[in-house]
Order: structure tokens, then sequence, then C-alpha cells
């Protein structure tokens, strides 16, 4: 084992510009707050491996299936792929494409905060009804890493009462529920309920950063005060255009990394 | 003097006569005199005579009057317990000043937002009640168990607040129970959380996961007639927190499980925080303080936040600035819809 040295895993579903563009940002954003020295493994979904970054080592997925199911696969075989080189590394993070670290010195913060009391830190959104645990952003230590396995099923019911069925994560969802720090919302200022989020003051997780049509869980629970359009790409547009000065609006707590342009 | 741009009043203390007076009278006695040809025309009143004659003040207390005054009192009787849509109750430790603040504001938030209401207020402690309170709201006093603090305090006074709600239900459609430094923010909200229930749910309570709370907090509870029945408190462990940490409070017991599928959570909202735990608005509709007592903060996710606030926070100074400018303080922290917060 290294020590100190961290592997980041990202998903992305193809080669797109947006798989591009945040595939740039996260990368801009773990070298200006990642206080140690790491690597970055991306798993691509669809498309040509080779052409899609010099930054990262890409490893191709199998094709088939949409949403959950390849976000699953994605991440076991990020799993799979962080076992396979477990000894060259003490920390290990899984990302969504679309999320990535935004403090200063994140890691020893968090590793501190973890100190025996928990296995892994994890998302957790309440916002969106959810009692799951969200892989969108999980770090942990190889002991944690060993066990962990995602499913996707039944979790429980939502904070309505209707069933929840995704994907989770196991045995953390429910065994070892008490191992997990959760990571709640924090934003100083919302632009949304749902998207453009700050965990913890910590990492950023932009929800439907593929463009996709916004579609989740409680969006008619914010019914009566979301805005009626709601406009994924003009909040990607508005992120891409000035990382800094968007972040910093939503945050707000603590003074956060200014993050060089490339 | 009397003048002609300084006319003289027209209630005298002693019956004046007048030449105009006298003439009118001489007139209507010799028409009576006169043998009756035709009906009768009806006298109208001489304006200047009218004005010119004393008011004779009737006897008080005549069979009408009397009459009069019974059907007054049931009027009165009949508004204080005609039915109303929504019951609203606080709990109050007494009637100190800062009691009073809150009431204040609670009630012109109330009144802003809300048609159809009536107010209860559930005084703890103290011996007297203050003019303030008895001059704004309905006060009723716990039942037994004055001496409990802290959670045990605020389950007695829960309990209290529904005996007297299942006491009066049959005047009512809806029922709120709120805490002193909590209110209603948002027009309309009635109708909003009503729609929002529809027939899926019986009650609309605040569930604070930024406390990292598992359980339903009663500082807001919205319960519809059917389900007043059910409610039932106590001081117990609810299970663990969300960090895996024992979680002992009060706890709404007969929702927490059994009936948590028909429970509509309430979730923070603000737009703008100034902390991550207080000044807190659910679901847009309302607005919780948190610590609004003044007592030191100290809640649970304290140590959770401790790297984005400091673990000691002025309450009495957020308090203060709410109170300063309550409009401008709660539209920013709201933040969504600013036309749909009143004035008050």
């Amino acid at each position: 084992m290294k020590s100190g040295k961290l592997l980041v895993g990202s998903i992305f579903p193809d080669t797109s510009k947006w798989s591009r563009l945040w595939l740039r940002m996260q990368l801009r954003y773990l070298k200006a707050t990642t206080r140690t020295e790491f690597d970055h493994i991306s798993v691509l979904q669809d498309g040509d491996p080779d052409s899609f970054s010099n930054e990262s080592e890409v490893v191709l997925s199998s094709r088939g299936g949409g949403g959950s199911v390849a976000h699953m696969r994605g991440l076991k075989l990020l799993k799979d792929h962080f076992m396979r080189v477990k000894d060259e590394y003490e920390f290990f993070l899984f990302l969504d494409m679309d999320a990535f670290p935004i403090k200063n010195n994140w890691l020893s913060l968090l590793d501190d905060r973890l100190a025996g009391q928990w296995d892994l830190a994890t998302i957790l959104r309440p916002e969106n009804l959810e009692c799951r645990f969200h892989s969108s952003v999980i770090f942990c230590r190889l002991k944690a890493l060993e066990k962990l396995d995602w499913k996707i099923g039944e979790v429980g019911h939502d904070l309505k009462g209707g069933k929840e069925n995704d994907l989770h994560i196991l045995p953390y969802q429910e065994e070892l529920s008490t191992r997990v720090l959760p990571l709640l919302k924090s934003n100083k200022h919302l632009v949304h309920p749902l998207l453009c989020s700050v965990y913890w003051d910590m990492f950023y997780h932009h929800s439907c950063g593929s463009g996709r049509k916004f579609r989740m869980r409680s969006s008619q629970y914010w019914g009566h005060m979301m805005p009626k359009e709601t406009p994924p790409a003009a909040f990607i547009d508005e992120i891409m255009a000035d990382s800094n000065t968007f972040i910093k609006k939503l945050t707000g707590w603590t003074e956060h990394t200014h993050v060089p342009e490339e | 003097m009397a003048r002609r741009d300084r006319p003289l009043k027209v209630v005298r203390s002693k019956p004046q006569t007048h030449k105009e007076v006298l003439e009118e009278l001489r007139k209507r006695q010799s028409d009576r005199n006169k043998p009756a040809q035709s009906p009768p025309k009806p006298i109208q009143p001489n304006p200047s005579l009218k004005a010119a004659m004393p008011k004779v003040r009737r006897p008080v207390k005549t069979e009408k009057v009397l009459k009069q005054v019974k059907a007054n009192i049931q009027e009165q009787k009949d508004t204080v317990h005609s039915p109303k849509k929504l019951c609203i109750g606080t709990i109050f430790p007494d009637c100190g000043k800062l009691g009073e603040q809150w009431l204040d504001l609670q009630l012109r938030y109330i009144k802003a937002t809300t048609k159809n209401f009536h107010h209860v207020s559930l005084v703890q402690n103290g011996s007297k009640i203050s003019s303030f309170f008895s001059n704004n709201t309905e006060v009723i006093r716990p039942l037994g168990q004055r001496n409990a603090k802290n959670s045990q305090a605020h389950t007695v006074g829960l309990n209290g607040l529904h005996a007297h709600f299942i006491k009066h239900q049959a005047n009512y459609d809806h029922f709120l129970f709120i805490d002193m430094d909590a209110f209603p923010i948002r027009k309309n909200w009635y109708d909003i959380l009503v729609k929002k229930l529809g027939n899926n749910w019986e009650l609309a309570i605040a569930l604070r996961c930024e406390n990292l709370e598992t359980r339903l907090h009663s500082s807001i509870l919205f319960a519809t007639k059917p389900c007043l029945q059910h409610l039932k408190w106590g001081v117990h462990k609810v299970g663990v927190d969300l960090i895996g940490k024992s979680e002992s409070d009060v706890n709404l017991m007969s929702h927490q499980t059994k009936r948590r599928k028909q429970s509509y959570v309430l979730l923070r909202s603000n737009q703008y925080q100034i902390h991550p735990l207080l000044c807190g608005v659910y679901y847009d509709l309302f607005y919780h303080h948190g610590c609004g007592s003044g007592r030191q903060f100290n809640m649970r996710s304290r140590p959770y936040w401790g790297h984005i606030v400091p673990q000691k926070f002025d309450v009495m100074g957020s308090i203060d600035k709410l109170m300063e400018d309550p409009n401008e303080f709660i539209g920013k922290l709201a933040g969504w819809h600013r036309s749909e917060y009143p004035q008050v």
C-alpha cells in the first residue's frame, strides 16, 4: 500500500461533448483540491476509449442496459479495477461524471472525520425523498472497498411512504448502515431544490449532468415552489462558463478553492 | 354662543322650546281637530324641527332592549364557537416578554396567511396570564405535570393541546400544532397543504434531516380531523439517527412507524441559509426559528456541521434580527416566491 495515494473512478455514458466537459471539470477540481497524489480512471459505457482522454485511464464497459443497470455495471467494473490495484492506494473515491470535490484538502478533512467511527462516506439525498445512500460520491479505504457491492431492487420506503426501488450500496444500505457517514446537502444558496447541490460543503453534484430530461422522484413534491420549466442544460451552461463564480454562489459558508481555468 | 357658521349642538341637556316648534305643534293640533275626509298623509319630518328637537333617552331596561341584549350575548357566544376550518395551538413556556414577541409575530403571520382560524395558547408555567395573551389568544393550561422539563415538558404541552383539540373537534376541519417560534409564511398555505394531502395522507409534519433526525418533528404538525384520535406522543428511543447514533426524544409514536405512510413530511426548503440548522423554512410554507426560547444552541448535529459553522451560535442575536424586519429576513431565507410571502 502506498501511503496517502488516492484512486478516483468515474463513469461516463459516451464520448460526447458533455462527457468530455465534465471529465475536464472533474480533473481540474481534483487537481486543485487534492493535496495527495492521485490517479484517475474512467469507465466508458459507449464509444472509443482511445479518443476520450489522455489524462485518465479509460476502461470500456460492456454495452447494453440503460439508466440504473448501466450505472451499476459501471460501478462494479470500477470496483473490480480498484481491487486489482488496491495495493498501490490508500483511499478510493467513486464519482458520478458530474460530481467532484470543491473544498481544499478535502481528503484529509473527510478521512479525519471518518476516523474509525465510519467505514465510508457517501451522499444521502432526503431532498429527493430518498432513504438510500446514493453512489454519486463514495469515499472509503480498502477495508470498506472489499465489502462494497451494488444491487438494484427495493430499498424500503421513501420519505413520502412510496416504494423506493433503485440502485443501492450493499451491505451498507442495511446491515452496516450505522457505519456510513452520510453527506447531506449543504448549499448556502439554492438555485434549485434538487439540482446543483453541494454536499457537506465538500462535494458538488450537478445531477442530470448528461443534459437528460429532468425527471426525479421528488419533482411533484416540490411542484408548488420549483420553477415550472426546469432547465438542467441552462445550469450546465452556467457552470461550464464560469465554475468558480457559480460554485461560490452556492457554497459561501467557508472560503473555497479558486480553480484555475485551463 | 350659536352663530350661523357654528350651529347649535343637536344634543342638549334640557329641552328648548322654539318659535318654529310651537307653530308646528299648533298646526298638528288643528289638523287633528279637523274631521277626517281622507286618510291622513304621513307627516313628513321637518328637518329644521328635527335638528332643533332634543334627543330623548329611552329607558334602557325595556323588555325589547333586554331581548336585544340577550340576542347579542348569544351571537357573541355563537361567534366564539362557530365552526372554523382550522384550530391552531401553540405551547408557550410562560407569558414572558419573549413569549409575547413570538405570539405577536406568529399571529401577524397567521392573520396575513390564513382565512378562517381560531388560536389557542397552552401556557405551561407562571401563575399569571399577561393581558397581551388574554387579549389575543385563548389561553389554556396544561393537564398536570407543570414541573416537567425539556422534552418531557414539550410532550405534556402537546398532549394538553391534543386534549383541547379533541374536545372541540366538532368545530374544525384541521388542526395545527406549532411551536411558538414557528408560523406559516406563505399566502394560501392552507389550501396548498390540504390539496397536497388529498386522500393519501392524514397529516403533514416537519422532518429535520438536516439535524440527522429520522423522527417526525412536532414543531409543525398539521392534522386532519380523522387522524386526531390516533395522535400520541412520548419521550422514547426512536431508533438511530442518520449517522448511526441513538435517537431518543419527543416521539410521535402513533405515526413514527405504524402510520408512517400516512404522514406527509415537510422538508427544509430554504433558498438561502444563514445556518444549516436554525432559521429553517419548511416546504416553503412554514418558518421555524429553532431554539426560540433563547436556550443555548446544542442541537444533535452541531458537531456534524462543525466544519462549516461555529459550534457556538448567537441565538438571541438571530431572534433580534428576525424581529427587527421579519419580512426581509424571511423573504430572503424562503426566497423561491417573494410575492407569495405576506408583508406583516
